[in-house]
């Protein structure tokens, strides 16, 4: 464990072979070792959380998690608003995870495949949300007639996107 | 370049005001280890990254930290912008009034306002990273003294988000520093 709960604090030193570079770079020489590929289990979903758990924690990557104390949130949805922006927001949140992890271990393919079908579950949301609530971004405006983007509050006011 | 996005990183709805809240809040937008330091950090740094790897990430940090900076400046409006002027007079919030009304300005929790002083940017990536990491830790501190303070649970939830993604970013930012002293940077 990286983060000792019960003394609430940061275990660097006794951990510090768990983020040797090595584990991950020598990694790659695995694919020159002649069996299937595809029969080594590489996966790291274990370490992944969902996209709805790792947007509540803050955090995909469960071997990262550290709690603080016993605080620990869920997002409550009120309306049908709310639950697909807070989707979009989900799915924008593990992709920006994932595109921090991917800067660091540009070639773990696992990571490469989270991070293309959670993509296109993000363009699914933001079409649906875009089509009935406005554009969340100058180029989603489509209107001929009206400049949209004014339409609907900003991020910051109440009752609103928020 | 830059894109606006019309939503924020993590969802905000203060459900009462704080003005107490407020004024310690604000350290976390315009305070030493605040977010608009750590945005202007990186971002300023990522120029003399040696490689691909720190570039993107740099960048890619320094940007998830203007989304938090505006999630900050969320939570402090929402706790103060419908506030009368005796809920100001008695939270003891007149200093902030009679300089910026209920404006939102890049200051701490004692209302000096934000410097570059507190950030570094030395021109070397070994240098940067150990203050990167050190400024993520002192940015998990000053959210675990914010999340000491306060009982409602629509300022906690995003305050435990922001304590969240200051672990994450000290781990990549470490995993980029030993990758690079192994490199013989």
């Amino acid at each position: 464990m990286y983060f000792d709960e019960t003394n609430n604090y940061f275990d660097i030193v006794n951990n510090e072979t768990e983020y040797e570079i090595d584990k991950y770079v020598d990694k790659s020489n695995y694919n020159n070792i002649n069996v299937n590929i595809d029969s080594i289990n590489f996966n790291r979903d274990t370490n992944l959380y969902s996209p709805l758990e790792g947007f509540n924690k803050g955090n995909m990557f469960s071997e990262l998690y550290s709690k603080y104390k016993n605080h620990s949130y869920k997002l409550k949805v009120n309306n049908e608003k709310d639950e697909i922006l807070y989707k979009i927001q989900m799915y924008s949140f593990a992709l920006k995870d994932y595109n921090l992890y991917l800067d660091i271990y540009p070639n773990d393919s696992n990571i490469l495949r989270e991070f293309r079908s959670t993509k296109q579950m993000l363009e699914d949301a933001k079409k649906k949300y875009e089509s009935k609530y406005g554009p969340l971004c100058i180029t989603s405006v489509e209107s001929t007639s009206k400049w949209t983007w004014l339409d609907g509050p900003w991020p910051w006011d109440k009752g609103g996107i928020y | 370049m830059f894109k606006y996005e019309k939503m924020l990183e993590y969802p905000i709805n203060i459900k009462k005001k704080d003005l107490k809240m407020a004024k310690l809040l604000i350290t976390q937008f315009g305070g030493p280890d605040g977010e608009l330091s750590a945005a202007l950090r990186y971002l300023s740094q990522r120029f003399s990254m040696p490689d691909e790897k720190g570039k993107a990430l740099l960048s890619d940090i320094g940007t998830e930290e203007l989304g938090h900076v505006e999630m900050i400046c969320t939570m402090v409006d929402q706790l103060i912008s419908n506030a009368s002027i005796d809920e100001i007079k008695s939270a003891g919030l007149e200093s902030w009034y009679v300089q910026h009304n209920k404006g939102i300005y890049p200051m701490d929790a004692n209302g000096v306002p934000y410097t570059s002083a507190y950030i570094q940017s030395s021109g070397n990536p070994i240098v940067d990273l150990h203050e990167n990491m050190a400024a993520e830790e002192k940015a998990r501190a000053t959210y675990e003294n914010l999340m000491d303070l306060t009982n409602d649970e629509s300022l906690l939830a995003p305050l435990s988000f922001l304590r969240q993604r200051e672990v994450v970013h000290y781990n990549r930012f470490k995993e980029l520093l030993n990758y690079y002293k192994q490199k013989g940077y």
